[in-house]
């Protein structure tokens, strides 16, 4: 079971009030939001950037921008939400500066052997590693919902997209997944013959 | 028939967010077995990425960030309560800044700045050795930046020197930077510019020392770090025993902390 990373009623509520302390100018407030809340943030860096130095400047940006912009939260989602979608801003800031992690297209083949992954528990760096050539939107989507227990509401909020966009992104990105790791026999389409034509098209899409 | 479905198209039908894709299937056995395949796949990914473990965090991240945050609250408090400790603590090394930027730029070693440099208070000894510049332009990583600390501190850092293989000519020798040391160093110093100025050092120190206490820099390196163009600030830590290093861009100059890299040592 993913860790249980979203904060009960009482959580939220004394971290509304250390943010509001912060904001009202109290020097102690941000530094203890920041303790709260550093390991879920550290979490969902390094699992969408994978390199640890990365990671690190992401959650240090994500923190000055929070530190920064306190002033606008409006109290509309819970304060790990706001810190979420920071976060994730942060992170998805690097893969567009820099091309950190280049995503890799649909393979055309499946990878060899398939019938002897399947039902083999692949290895945690596989797993890891197979993540990182998702696309980032997807790969965000996945981080949220599959590694840190987020909802697809609560998602929805952080990633500020429709929950039936986010349900799509977490489906690609398992089924991306699923192809990677070796999970499925048949993962190309039939090549496609449109009526009257000679040949067949081929291929995927 | 419609274009078989590919992966995409597979996955949002799973997801209840496509339902045009659906007549497709209903005359495709072949796509109905993907899918029936997909559908079997896919909770078996959500459990091997449940299954990761929390990755544990850098030992320095909490400092860090705690160093950031220091940084940026001194840089947005507003001056009229910042202003008399600043200035009283200024007062001890701004005179002294004045003689290491008009000087030209310093390359082949270290200097040491010192008390009595012009002005100011002169209430100590002229020639009383505060803290040590250099301006090596080594492009430092987390590793080479802990390993230079010892010889920032004590003023014996040199530019790194480049050894050309085979040639018995002075490139690389201990007495000095090769040609390569120089242009590269002089690069990293010029990209460093507004932090050359008296009143740029001035407002970048401002930002990273504690106004509250009478700390003086220990050492400056004007340098790079992972290729970006960096001053390196030694100050004194938390504890008597640990030194705090700091590396900022040259956006410091403009009390932007800028902070690249933080890390606390052990006092060498």
């Amino acid at each position: 079971m993913p860790p249980v990373t979203t904060t009960g009623d009482a959580e939220d509520a004394q971290d509304r009030a250390l943010l509001a302390a912060h904001v009202a100018g109290d020097p102690a407030a941000f530094g203890e939001l920041v303790r709260r809340h550093r390991q879920r943030m550290w979490a969902v860096a390094l699992r969408t950037l994978r390199d640890p130095e990365e990671a690190a400047d992401a959650v240090q940006d994500a923190c000055l921008s929070a530190y920064r912009s306190a002033g606008t939260y409006r109290g509309d989602a819970r304060v790990t939400t706001w810190l979420h979608r920071i976060v994730v801003n942060a992170c998805l800031d690097r893969t567009r500066r820099a091309a950190v992690r280049p995503t890799v297209p649909l393979p055309e083949q499946p990878p060899a052997d398939p019938h002897d992954r399947l039902g083999e528990r692949e290895t945690q760096l596989e797993v890891t590693k197979a993540l990182a050539t998702l696309p980032p939107e997807q790969r965000v989507a996945l981080v949220l919902v599959d590694l840190q227990g987020l909802s697809v509401a609560e998602t929805a909020q952080v990633l500020e997209v429709p929950e039936g966009t986010v349900k799509s992104r977490c489906a690609r990105g398992r089924a991306r997944l699923a192809l990677q790791l070796g999970h499925l026999r048949n993962p190309d389409a039939p090549p496609s013959v449109p009526p009257g034509s000679p040949e067949p098209e081929g291929g995927q899409p | 028939m419609t274009d078989h479905l590919d992966l995409d198209a597979l996955a949002d039908l799973l997801a209840d967010v496509d339902d045009a894709s659906r007549a497709h299937l209903e005359g495709c056995p072949a796509c109905s077995a993907r899918l029936a395949e997909l559908d079997a796949a896919l909770p078996a990914v959500s459990a091997s990425l449940a299954a990761l473990p929390v990755p544990p965090e850098p030992a320095d991240l909490a400092a860090r960030l705690d160093a950031a945050l220091r940084a940026e609250a001194r840089a947005t408090t507003p001056t009229a309560t910042v202003v008399p400790l600043a200035a009283r603590s200024r007062t001890r090394w701004l005179p002294a800044l004045a003689g290491v930027a008009a000087a030209a730029v310093v390359v082949t070693g270290a200097v040491l700045v010192t008390q009595g440099g012009g002005g100011g208070d002169t209430a100590d000894t002229a020639g009383t050795p505060l803290y040590a510049t250099s301006a090596t332009g080594t492009d430092y990583d987390t590793t080479t930046l802990a390993a230079a600390v010892p010889s920032l501190l004590a003023g014996t850092a040199r530019p790194p020197s480049r050894v050309s293989g085979g040639t018995a000519g002075t490139a690389g020798s201990q007495y000095g930077p090769s040609p390569e040391a120089d242009i590269a160093a002089s690069r990293a110093v010029d990209a460093l510019a507004p932090l050359r100025t008296t009143a740029g050092l001035a407002s970048c120190l401002t930002a990273l020392l504690d106004p509250a206490s009478d700390d003086l820099p220990l050492a400056l390196d004007y340098a790079a770090y992972q290729g970006t163009p960096a001053l390196v600030v030694v100050l004194p830590g938390g504890q008597a025993e640990k030194v705090d290093v700091f590396v900022v861009g040259a956006g410091c100059a403009q009390a932007d902390a800028q902070l690249l890299y933080f890390t606390r040592l052990p006092r060498p």
